[in-house]
């Protein structure tokens, strides 16, 4: 913050914790994680706490920012960690910054490593947002996606949360998995609503190169779900969802009133974050457009060069014009508010049509605008790929 | 100025890869006339892609003074000679100004259909030619094999050939001495008008038109008047000079003398190979004899992918123009793609090596549509028109006849391939004119074929069917009729212009579905059918469809890896920018050379 006026150009800040780390490697997953048994909780712990000593020495949050405004610890199953050692990085990040009114502090939670004790550890750590991954609430779904949790058991997991206090409770369903009929994704989605989640992430399942899924595909022991019927399947599940009084409000998420993801609408939002851990994101709005850095995606590497108090810094870029003009659209588009014409206008100097191909996309009928607000329709949702 | 009896004018007649560049460079080194700090592999060749192909394109001569085993000195005049197909009519005249020839034959391949088609023009030109056998030093070298088939087939006295290597350095002397002693001086009469062969042009940044001339009758010296038989131009001599390789100025050029003259010539147009020099004060009675006018035989459309450097595109044509008469084009306008070229080319390879030189030398990206020739339509009206684009042609109702150029193939293959190599003369429309056996081993065909069915790959099937030994040469016969027809391809309904491809009508379903097929797997799925058709007028031959994308979304963008997606993005968008619009429609440029690729 600056001394004499109190002004912060920069706004507020949220910070990305990942643990790189899971019990086992689901089928689909390409995401920067490792089976690894055991965990090494202590020595990792350690490292980000070492990272974000740098970082707070390199970039001054205290003064630069309003104040913390989200925490997500994600993964990998950060759930993996104590909630010791979650109260412990936590008291780290708030000395480093000081959490405002109402922060939301966010972890991801696999059915299969917590109870209810555990549920209440982190709650008492200061956790206000539990994301829990269940994916489907039918077995053989389960099975095909490599989970190693059931149906019964991830219900039980959500009554302990509730038991626990959580009130702002997240669950991810993935749909088009191989072998899911229609019916079998409403059952799955009627089953959620039972439990009344104040926030559904709904994912069309993407077969990653060097996944099992892939190799499987490859080998053609596949079969993959027809186009038409994962069309079919998504805007069923967004008819119900929507029934059930959830605002669709980017392409992916569904939520009650009051209950957006606040970490996930700042990257949509073009916000600041720093990422800490093993091939975490980082980006801050200043200068000019902003720039972002990313980490070392190897877990040991990453500790190895942050122990030894290196930042374990693999890329970076600083933003020109034109990047930051694709990253407000790509982002601002999953949004179903979609973009501010004039918010963009000013921040650009340029028309947000004449950086989307306009004409091509009307006449496709991907793109609408309305009350100054460029937004995607129904079909460009679902053919987003042509925008972004 | 040299003394005529002691100036030996000659050229070396090869095979590609026979070691003709490197004999080249053997004998300037040998006489001096390069150092060795300048020694690059293959002086002759200047252009980086005849490097690279070891082709050589445009011709070099090199002025070499020898003192020969006779205690004398020679001038020797070494005039190097474009080495494909495309180029023959170059070839002839580069051998007009010699009055022998070196016939390099690899020892351990033989003879092969250039050679001989270079070999016979020499020949009938005249020259004394005497054979070297290169490459001795190699393992499989079979001097005695080669030197019988040279008897054979060529009916030259090998006996006396010369054995050597030139990459060893072995018979440069002998080489040097057989061309003091076998080929005969220059002769020609000082004293009358000026009659000076032109055998290439090119522009000079600094000096402008260089031509390359051989001195036939009289003289040519700096500041004198002189005129172009062809052009009927004048000009003043601004400089007389030789290569020695490298350029330098004397003050004149004698009788039997090959040099260079520059005379403020502002284009390589107005200085045709073949043409005649002479004196505009006391200009000769005749020319030389055997001036042609060379005319492209093969056309395609050039398009920049990138519609924006349509101005960079049209300003490397003018400068590649300037340095390449028999490369002409003129502006075109394709309603898929937009402004370009339609380019005329002596043939395919010569169309390789333009496009390859736009390409590289002036960082171009094209789409190429499918070459094509000539044809001569004759309407229901008794115009007759010349169509060098398919989308020309009349519509069928007033075409009473169309006529396609035809060439006369020849072909030399080992007999095991002679098989294949019928079979696709045959497919080809081909017409056999002569099947002769060289050797025991070796086959040569005489083909009469429409060129229109060898501009698109014939030459690639060739050389893969023989696994590389088949070799052709051709010459253009005439126009004959044909039973042609004109096969469209449409886009949900749009015909596409630069697509259309004149083919013969019986093989037309067939190309129709091939093509169609083809394009089906090019073209990416979009959010609508995209339907393709092969159309002869309104009649439809063949049907594909691409199937619509029902989604293209992939939803996820987590842990704030927003690089990742955007670098993704801004792939997909330079993917875009390569992409040509036809209606709704986006064709990868791909889709254009498809009717290159089947077939």
């Amino acid at each position: 913050m600056d001394k004499v006026t109190g002004y912060t150009p920069n706004g507020s800040l949220g910070i990305y914790i990942h643990i790189p780390y899971c019990r086992n490697k689901c089928a689909y997953c390409d995401f920067n994680s490792r089976a690894t048994d055991p965990v090494p909780e202590g020595p990792y712990t350690e490292c980000l706490l070492r990272e974000l000593s740098l970082l707070a020495d390199r970039e001054s949050p205290k003064e630069r920012f309003s104040g913390l405004e989200t925490v997500y610890f994600g993964g990998g199953t950060p759930s993996l960690f104590s909630p010791e050692s979650i109260v412990r990085i936590l008291d780290n990040v708030f000395a480093v910054i000081h959490p405002n009114d109402g922060i939301e502090i966010t972890i991801e939670a696999n059915p299969d490593t917590v109870d209810g004790k555990r549920l209440k550890g982190y709650r008492d750590a200061g956790i206000n947002r539990l994301s829990l991954g269940v994916q489907s609430f039918n077995d053989l779904d389960l099975k095909r996606l490599g989970r190693t949790h059931s149906a019964r058991k991830a219900e039980c997991v959500i009554q302990e949360a509730r038991d626990a206090g959580f009130t702002n409770l997240s669950i991810d369903l993935i749909f088009a998995i191989p072998g899911q009929t229609p019916s079998d994704l409403e059952r799955s989605i009627l089953k959620a609503l039972t439990v009344r989640p104040e926030h559904i992430s709904l994912y069309g399942l993407t077969i990653e190169h060097g996944t099992p899924l892939h190799t499987a595909l490859r080998n053609g022991k596949l079969d993959l779900t027809p186009e038409e019927v994962e069309v079919e399947m998504y805007f069923k599940a967004k008819e119900l969802l929507k029934q059930a009084g959830y605002e669709h409000y980017e392409i992916s998420s569904f939520a009650l009133e009051g209950f957006h993801s606040r970490h996930n609408s700042r990257y949509w939002e073009g916000g600041s974050y720093i990422g800490l851990g093993a091939g975490a994101h980082s980006f801050l709005r200043y200068p000019g457009w902003g720039r972002r850095w990313w980490n070392e995606q190897d877990p040991e590497r990453y500790m190895e060069l942050t122990a030894a108090g290196v930042a374990a810094t693999e890329g970076g870029e600083t933003l020109g014009r034109d990047e930051a003009m694709t990253e407000r659209l790509m982002l601002g588009l999953r949004r179903l508010c979609g973009i501010s014409e004039e918010e963009f206008r000013k921040d650009f100097g340029l028309s947000p049509r004449s950086v989307l191909e306009w004409k091509r996309l009307r006449e496709l009928g991907i793109v609408q605008s309305a009350n100054g607000r460029i937004t995607l329709t129904e079909k460009g949702i679902i053919f987003s790929n042509e925008i972004f | 100025m040299a003394e005529r009896e002691r100036i030996r004018n000659f050229s070396i007649i090869a095979h590609i890869d026979h070691g003709k560049s490197t004999l080249s460079d053997r004998l300037l080194e040998y006489t001096g006339a390069i150092s060795d700090r300048e020694k690059k592999d293959q002086f002759m060749d200047k252009m980086d892609l005849e490097r690279e192909r070891g082709v050589t394109i445009k011709a070099q001569t090199a002025r070499l003074n020898y003192r020969a085993s006779d205690g004398r000195d020679y001038t020797l005049n070494l005039i190097d000679t474009p080495g494909h197909v495309d180029f023959s009519y170059e070839v002839s005249r580069s051998l007009s100004a010699c009055e022998g020839a070196i016939l390099v034959v690899d020892a351990s391949q033989g003879v092969e259909a250039q050679t001989l088609a270079h070999l016979y023009t020499a020949v009938d030109l005249g020259l004394e030619i005497f054979p070297v056998l290169n490459k001795i030093d190699l393992p499989q070298a079979e001097p005695e094999r080669v030197k019988t088939e040279i008897e054979e087939v060529l009916g030259l006295d090998a006996r006396d050939a010369v054995l050597a290597s030139a990459k060893e350095g072995i018979g440069i002397k002998d080489i040097l001495e057989s061309i003091v002693h076998l080929i005969p001086p220059p002769e020609g009469d000082p004293a009358s008008p000026l009659k000076a062969l032109v055998f290439d042009s090119w522009y000079d940044l600094y000096r402008g038109v260089v031509v390359q001339i051989r001195v036939f009758e009289g003289r040519i010296r700096k500041g004198m008047m002189i005129r172009f038989f062809a052009t009927g131009k004048t000009y003043e001599v601004e400089t007389v000079g030789v290569f020695a390789p490298h350029p330098v100025e004397v003050d004149e050029l004698g009788v039997g003398e090959v040099g260079f003259v520059t005379a403020g010539i502002k284009e390589v147009r107005d200085t045709n190979v073949g043409d005649t020099i002479t004196g505009a004060d006391d200009p000769a009675r005749e020319p030389l004899s055997g001036y042609k006018d060379v005319k492209p035989m093969v056309f395609s459309g050039l398009y920049p992918v990138d519609s924006s450097q349509y101005e960079n595109l049209k300003e490397a044509m003018v400068k590649l123009r300037l340095n390449d008469s028999a490369f002409s084009y003129e502006p075109e306008t394709s309603l898929a793609l937009g402004f370009g070229f339609r380019c005329g080319f002596l043939g395919l390879f010569h169309m390789e090596i333009v496009q390859e030189r736009l390409e590289r030398e002036y960082g171009l990206e094209l789409i190429t549509t499918a070459p094509t020739v000539i044809y001569r339509v004759k309407k229901t009206d008794g115009e007759v028109v010349e169509v060098g684009n398919p989308s020309d042609l009349p519509p069928v109702q007033h075409i009473e006849r169309i006529e396609e150029p035809y060439i006369l193939a020849s072909i030399h293959v080992p007999t095991e391939f002679l098989g294949p190599v019928l079979g696709l003369c045959e497919g080809r429309r081909g017409r056999q004119r002569e099947l002769r056996y060289l050797s025991p081993s070796r086959v040569l065909i005489e083909y009469e074929l429409p060129l229109n069915e060898v501009v698109l790959d014939f030459y690639d099937k060739l050389k893969t069917l023989t696994k590389g030994f088949a070799s052709m040469d051709y010459e253009y016969l005439d126009y004959k009729p044909g039973d042609l027809v004109k096969l469209d391809i449409l886009i949900n309904g749009q015909g596409v212009d630069a697509l259309s491809v004149i083919v013969p009508r019986e093989k037309a379903y067939q190309r129709g579905r091939e093509i169609v097929e083809k394009m089906k797997e090019i073209i990416p799925r979009q959010m609508f059918e995209v339907a393709i058709q092969a159309a002869i007028g309104s009649r439809v031959i063949a049907r594909e469809s691409v199937k619509a994308l029902r989604k293209n979304v992939t939803a996820k963008c987590y842990g704030g890896d927003i690089t990742r997606k955007r670098k993704l993005l801004e792939r997909q968008k330079e993917g875009k920018k390569r992409m040509k619009q036809v209606g709704k429609v986006e064709l990868p440029q791909e889709a254009f050379l498809t009717v290159l690729k089947v077939g």
